[in-house]
């Protein structure tokens, strides 16, 4: 399973790392492994850990719970042109990733972080941005036709530059100025 | 594997690049200014400076001790409060401004193509495993490491360093029973 989403998230870093309740790093991101059988969806859904090898250890410590995560981390990634379309790939991290041209059609990408991504000509059709980050990224030519764009943070886009943004969609955002007292996040 | 602390009072200041700051070096695969492929240092910012310019590095940001700095990065402004990691290229154009005083920042420098490395922040409470590709650095507040040898005190800024000697590789998980530390990993390891 993960052999199959390492495959077609080429360039992101895949991590198994031993998690407690709070043993995620902060900031980490997690994904949902898609079974090699599910029909494609974009619907929402609460992220799963996924139980994995544990990692060897010297030491054991009672409050450790020592099942496993999968991390997925795109950050500074060259992903130029990469389909991700009908996958869920929430809580993954794409800051300062350059994806020019790639495709996330019906893509799920609930939390997932685009801080200062090359978006140029990217196709997010019918994505489910909710609570995405999408600060300082570069969306010139990129689709935003029927994204859901629920609590989707827009902080120092042009979106003029951007296809299909209506302001529908830019009321169900949060909406911050590039300058002034309330920053970027 | 054994485990090393470094004080960071016993650091040597070294300039910036660009001269409007001074740094220290955590730890580095090379030497300055440019022969290395990663490199993790602190810096004191004391006023309201740009950054210098790192053609082909990826660069993480985190606000190590102080009341954090706003950061102009290619014209967009960004509020990095304690504890929080910005990232960026080299090659940005990024200025700070300081928000509330003098800060001390953690600062992550990789290459391109060099094997990835990130920084992570964990919080009292929190627990990793660590091998010879991390480096745990403790920031904002003194911390308390619990490692299977004991408890290790850090003060702000001090680190942990983890080598292995090449026989095996393998890992502790420590717990942080007080503070904040940020934790550099490497990818793929």
């Amino acid at each position: 399973m993960f052999t199959a989403i390492a495959g077609v998230l080429a360039g992101c870093a895949l991590n198994d790392t031993p998690s407690g309740s709070n043993v995620v790093p902060s900031g980490s991101t997690m994904v949902e492994p898609i079974s090699d059988t599910v029909a494609p969806e974009v619907a929402d859904s609460t992220p799963e850990t996924v139980p994995t090898t544990v990692p060897e250890t010297t030491t054991t410590l009672p409050e450790v719970d020592l099942k496993c995560v999968t991390i997925l981390k795109c950050q500074f990634s060259y992903l130029v042109g990469a389909d991700y379309s009908l996958l869920k790939l929430e809580f993954t991290d794409f800051s300062v990733a350059n994806l020019q041209g790639a495709k996330f059609v019906r893509t799920n990408l609930k939390q997932s972080t685009f801080i200062r991504a090359d978006l140029s000509n990217t196709d997010f059709t019918g994505a489910n941005l909710t609570s995405a980050n999408f600060t300082g990224a570069n969306v010139a030519g990129a689709n935003f036709t029927n994204a859901n764009f629920t609590s989707t943070v827009i902080c120092g886009l042009d979106l003029e530059t951007a296809i299909g943004v209506t302001q529908t969609q830019l009321n169900d955002a949060q909406m911050y100025r590039t300058k002034g007292n309330k920053y970027c996040p | 594997m054994s485990v090393e602390i470094q004080r960071a009072v016993d650091r040597t200041p070294q300039p910036w690049k660009n001269g409007l700051g001074v740094q220290y070096e955590i730890m580095c695969d090379g030497s300055l200014p440019d022969d290395w492929t990663w490199r993790l240092s602190t810096a004191d910012i004391t006023q309201d400076v740009p950054f210098s310019v790192f053609p082909g590095v990826n660069r993480e940001f985190c606000v190590a001790d102080g009341n954090g700095v706003v950061l102009t990065i290619n014209g967009v402004e960004h509020r990095c409060e304690p504890g929080s990691i910005t990232k960026f290229r080299g090659d940005d154009e990024v200025h700070a401004t300081l928000i509330d005083g003098p800060m001390k920042a953690l600062n992550l420098m990789v290459r391109d193509g060099a094997v990835e490395k990130h920084l992570h922040v964990l919080r009292a409470g929190d627990s990793i495993g660590l091998n010879s590709q991390c480096v745990l650095v403790s920031i904002i507040e003194q911390a308390i490491l619990d490692m299977s040898t004991g408890e290790v005190a850090l003060d702000r800024l001090d680190a942990v360093l983890f080598f292995d000697h090449g026989i095996r590789d393998t890992s502790h998980v420590c717990q942080l029973a007080r503070g904040t530390v940020a934790v550099m990993t490497a990818e793929g390891n």
